[in-house]
């Protein structure tokens, strides 16, 4: 009871501890730049008016969950076909390795150019930021899915079709939420760079448009609003992660023996 | 991977042998894939010369070569490669001389573990450009802004897993080392950094491919000099062929870095117990 209690307070102590040096430490921070955290909690509030949230916040994250979802199920749909046939992996290999390198920010001035501003563009790029992480690592799944669990489902009469749903995706599903998860962070800085360059509302818009204006405050809050989004959508993934993945036997021991 | 498909595809004629299945190996090995992107290149082409998508829009890959080519030939696009490359070296370095001391340490005591590994991880996943305006406010435009944001957004993969790599030290040989007398400093350099290297490698390639799309990111959005204003310069005056040109070259100088970086990993890691099995 009391170790189930000390596990959890030793990883909070961190965070807990950083956040109150920060609010002792800038309490009379005269600096332009770095506020008192007090100062930035207060523009926080100030800011993020329901009217704000409409204009700035929901238009990124509408941009945000739609590229997402897209991305998930391109990219596990193409990363199991990728992960099946050792053929079509090495052929297309050339093309998945740069489309998977490329720095995603460059293709922003391509799709302003494309698609026009808008959140049209904004979920195209999130879309095509987060489907490569997914698929790479959907892929190596499938590919290392037990073959004695497939052959014996195979000796048993399991069509092909059940195999696939039953027993291969699901062998390969740990692997498949690490690629969801390294896609978050991508998805949201590309919505975010996306904002900044090429849009007259949103998230990005804000903080850079702050920036401009030399409104610190307002910069700050548009900053701890871009890590909240990103939070929340990361609690959301693990969350998911646990529902989908309790029943795993890899992924129980790794939840047991994680320190 | 590849090689269990190239055996298939030999093993499946079985007329093709000796000489000849080296042959077939080579040719399906290099042409195909090859073959696949020429494929993919003409029917960009004949997509933009027959105007399915606007031409305007999508220019004919005929002519975004001849603007690379063109464009390689300019002192202004070398000067922002080198600009951006600087940028990455320089930030670099930094992320490694912090990240890899300061991953060890917080790595090498169990308490110091427990209390940073959460804290650390969810960090990981807030979105570095949130710090670009903040950053502008303290650097104005310029190198130092440009290093700066690389090494906020670059340092946490290297420093995470270079902890992870001191939890993964085999304490016998640490014991050992402890019973043949051999000092700190020694122990650090002959045991510790030793058998973290496969992680510090991983965490390389893993920060190396980040700092360069922030490298870019930071001309792109504030401007100044770099590959990313190259683009925006080009997208803003209407040059359509030239943008895809310095976007493709971006592509290029993105695939040569992980390639580089993944060689490495594989280099560092050959050694390695976790590999030998692997290798055989």
């Amino acid at each position: 009871m009391i170790k189930k209690l000390i596990g959890p307070a030793t990883s909070l102590a961190a965070p807990v501890t950083l956040v109150a040096a920060w609010w002792i430490l800038s309490a009379g921070s005269t600096s332009p730049y770095f506020l008192p955290l007090s100062d930035i909690v207060d523009g926080f509030q100030q800011t993020w008016t329901t009217e704000r949230m409409e204009d700035d916040l929901l238009p990124t994250v509408r941009a945000l969950g739609v590229g997402f979802a897209v991305a998930v199920v391109t990219g596990i749909a193409t990363g199991v076909a990728l992960g099946l046939s050792a053929r079509a992996r090495r052929d297309l290999r050339p093309i998945t390795e740069f489309l998977r390198s490329m720095p995603v920010v460059a293709l922003v001035p391509i799709g302003l150019v494309v698609l026009g501003p808008g959140q049209r563009m904004e979920a195209a790029l999130v879309a095509f930021a987060a489907t490569w992480p997914i698929l790479v690592s959907t892929s190596d799944g499938v590919r290392a899915a037990d073959r004695v669990m497939i052959d014996t489902a195979r000796v048993y009469g399991v069509s092909a079709r059940r195999r696939l749903l039953r027993v291969t995706i699901p062998a390969a599903m740990p692997q498949v939420m690490a690629g969801v998860r390294i896609a978050v962070a991508a998805a949201v800085g590309t919505v975010i760079v996306a904002n900044m360059l090429a849009s007259s509302s949103g998230l990005g818009y804000l903080v850079i448009s702050a920036q401009q204006s030399f409104d610190i405050q307002e910069t700050w809050s548009g900053l701890l609003m871009i890590g909240l989004v990103g939070s929340v959508l990361t609690c959301t993934v693990v969350l998911a992660e646990r529902v989908l993945l309790g029943w795993h036997r890899q992924y129980r021991s790794l939840e047991r023996t994680a320190p | 991977m590849s090689t269990r498909a190239v055996v298939s595809t030999a093993s499946a004629d079985p007329r093709t042998g000796g000489m000849r299945s080296g042959a077939v190996r080579r040719w399906s090995r290099w042409a195909e894939p090859a073959l696949v992107v020429l494929a993919l290149a003409a029917c960009w082409q004949a997509v933009s010369v027959l105007d399915v998508l606007p031409r305007e829009d999508f220019p004919p890959v005929t002519a975004i070569l001849q603007a690379l080519v063109s464009d390689l030939q300019t002192s202004e696009l070398w000067a922002a490669v080198g600009a951006s490359m600087e940028a990455w070296v320089l930030g670099m370095l930094v992320v490694v001389s912090i990240g890899v001391p300061v991953g060890m340490l917080l790595g090498a005591s169990s308490i110091s573990y427990r209390m940073s590994y959460l804290t650390l991880e969810f960090v990981r996943t807030i979105p570095g450009i949130a710090a670009l305006p903040i950053l502008l406010f303290i650097y104005g435009i310029g190198q130092d802004l440009t290093v700066s944001f690389v090494v906020l957004a670059a340092l946490w993969p290297l420093l995470i897993q270079a902890m992870y790599g001191m939890r993964d030290v085999d304490p016998v040989a640490i014991e050992t080392a402890k019973v043949y007398g051999v000092g700190h400093i020694r122990r650090v350099l002959l045991v510790d950094l030793p058998s973290c290297l496969p992680y510090l490698s991983t965490g390389l390639r893993l920060s190396g491919t980040f700092a360069l799309i922030f490298a870019i990111a930071t001309s792109l959005i504030v401007g100044g000099e770099g590959l990313g204003a190259e683009m925006a310069r080009a997208a803003v005056v209407g040059d359509r062929p030239l943008l895809y040109a310095r976007v493709l070259l971006t592509g290029l100088i993105g695939l040569v870095v992980a390639l580089g970086l993944t060689t490495l990993e594989r280099r560092t890691l050959r050694w390695h117990v976790s590999q030998r099995g692997a290798q055989s």
